[in-house]
């Protein structure tokens, strides 16, 4: 009796191990099916960027091959980085310019320009080394418009106030400061094209909130690569330049671009 | 906005929980310490930061896989040279042309810009910085009555003076009395009318909008105002000066 009951025991235990066993195997084997899809995405996107991009017929010059020239080519995404600018200056919205050469970042309306500020820091996607140079001028010849931006500051830091019933409340309806410019700024502007500029300021305080912004982020990131899996597409990958500003330029830059602005960029 | 508002709701709670957690970090040790579950612990918080490890691991690499593949090989041609040093020419040559006309769409007469997240303005003639400093901008408060509500923020973008004005008088909308916490008197009541608050000279932007001078000069550089933009007297009076009906004030 004992030792039927015993065997039971046993063969369960046996049961469970071999069902964790199973469990583990099968969430390693879609684990790395994730992490090689995912890895694999900037070569697939890649490919299909110089074939998209790297059309002929888009440049203004006779040989695209003269855009091996290093000289020629910087002159030639200059030259297409001014073109840009004067077709948004048309526009009455304020837009956002990115002069990574210069290393400098502005913001303009009709052409005029309001702000201007220094880039300390750059770091842009291996994936802009290793593309075409063809499929790169065609790519940022013409400007970008915004599609989404995430922050961990306020565009309007709005203040809520019920009217006060008398003067002496009135009295106690003190100035509120804005407290966004006391933790570190974080921007994440997605654009059209499948591009992301992540812009912070080059303070190197770490706040709750800076974390909580990168670490959505990462993860909305990492959430739309999982929807494409189920869907038995290879996983999006958007190239990614990264700036770091003045904290103060940064917050006048954000608050000024509108939700839909748009985006020059000298790369 | 909701964006905002849920990073700033999950920030404070992370706050809190962090601050939770530090205080009582030594209670919930010893506590954990007695039961079964202590020994279990560490395949726990492997179980919980492996995915997170993970995910980070995989977009950190991911970035950065492409090193692998060599960088775009230039080919250069020599017999290409000749047809090489006149593009280059043409494309200097276009760059100039293009800059020109770039510089062209800056206004040539006075112009203002004034940024509201910093409060500070510069005044330009052409590309010509003639002044800078600090003034006051909308405060982004929303005040809220019974039935009406009022945002005051400096509208954004680019403007016009539509009008100028020597000693001008407030005549003070309804908004003011509702945020003193006073009755709000009838339409061309005299309580309505103050001399003097908005300093020597205003300019008008339309809607309202006025850049003026102030009496209280300590809130300078602050978001204070009603939507107003306010200097001080000396600042006031150049760009009175300088700035004609019809000239561009650029708000960001």
């Amino acid at each position: 009796m004992v030792s039927k009951f015993e065997n039971t025991i046993q063969s369960n235990i046996v049961k469970y191990r071999n069902a964790i066993k199973y469990f583990t195997v099968v969430v390693t084997v879609i684990l790395l099916m994730i992490a090689v899809l995912m890895l694999y995405a900037p070569f697939s996107n890649l490919q299909k960027f110089n074939i998209v991009y790297a059309d002929s017929s888009l440049i203004s010059f006779d040989k695209e091959e003269l855009l091996n020239d290093e000289k020629f080519y910087e002159l030639k995404k200059h030259e297409a980085y001014l073109k840009s600018k004067l077709l948004v200056a048309k526009n009455d919205s304020i837009s956002l310019s990115v002069n990574l050469p210069d290393s400098t970042i502005s913001i303009e309306v009709q052409g005029v320009l309001l702000h201007q500020s220094k880039l300390t820091s750059i770091s842009n996607s291996m994936f802009f080394e290793r593309a075409n140079h063809l499929a790169l001028f065609n790519y940022f010849q013409s400007p970008f418009k915004t599609k989404k931006s995430i922050s961990n500051i306020e565009k309007e830091p709005v203040i809520y106030m019920k009217a006060p019933k008398d003067t002496i409340e009135a009295a106690k309806n003190l100035f509120k400061a804005d407290t966004s410019l006391a933790k570190r700024v974080y921007v994440r502007v997605e654009l059209e094209r499948g591009l992301t500029i992540i812009l912070t300021d080059n303070q190197n305080k770490w706040s709750s909130s800076y974390l909580y912004t990168i670490f959505s982020s990462g993860l909305l990131s990492f959430k739309l690569s999982l929807k494409d899996i189920f869907h038995f597409q290879v996983p999006r990958y958007n190239p990614v330049i990264r700036v770091k500003l003045n904290r103060n330029d940064l917050i006048s830059i954000y608050r000024a671009i509108p939700d839909k602005a748009y985006v020059t960029i000298h790369m | 906005m909701d964006i905002v508002f849920k990073i700033n709701k999950y920030s404070s709670l992370f706050k809190s929980i962090l601050f939770v957690s530090v205080k009582n970090i030594k209670n919930f040790i010893l506590k954990l310490a007695q039961t079964s579950a202590f020994k279990k612990l560490p395949l726990l918080v492997f179980v919980l930061i492996t995915p997170f490890l993970f995910i980070f691991l995989l977009l950190l690499i991911q970035d950065k896989i492409l090193y692998i593949i060599p960088p775009v090989k230039l080919n250069y041609q020599a017999e290409m040279e000749t047809l090489l040093e006149k593009q280059k020419q043409k494309a200097v040559s276009q760059i100039i042309y293009l800059q020109q006309r770039l510089n062209a769409k800056t206004p040539g007469s006075s112009y203002l810009i004034i940024n509201s997240s910093t409060n500070e303005f510069k005044l330009f003639s052409g590309l010509k910085e003639i002044r800078r400093g600090i003034c006051s901008t909308g405060s982004y408060v929303q005040l809220e009555s019974d039935n009406q509500k009022w945002l005051f923020k400096t509208p954004k973008g680019v403007l016009r003076v539509q009008g100028k004005t020597e000693n001008p008088v407030w005549i003070k909308p309804d908004w003011a009395f509702i945020e003193e916490g006073l009755p709000v008197p009838p339409k061309g009541h005299y309580s309505r009318y103050e001399y003097g608050t908005l300093g020597d000279y205003a300019l008008s932007l339309g809607n309202g909008y006025l850049i003026h001078g102030t009496l209280y000069k300590r809130f300078l550089g602050m978001p204070v105002t009603h939507g107003c933009v306010r200097m001080n007297d000396e600042d006031l009076e150049k760009i009175y000066k300088s700035l004609t009906i019809g000239s561009k004030v650029y708000i960001y």
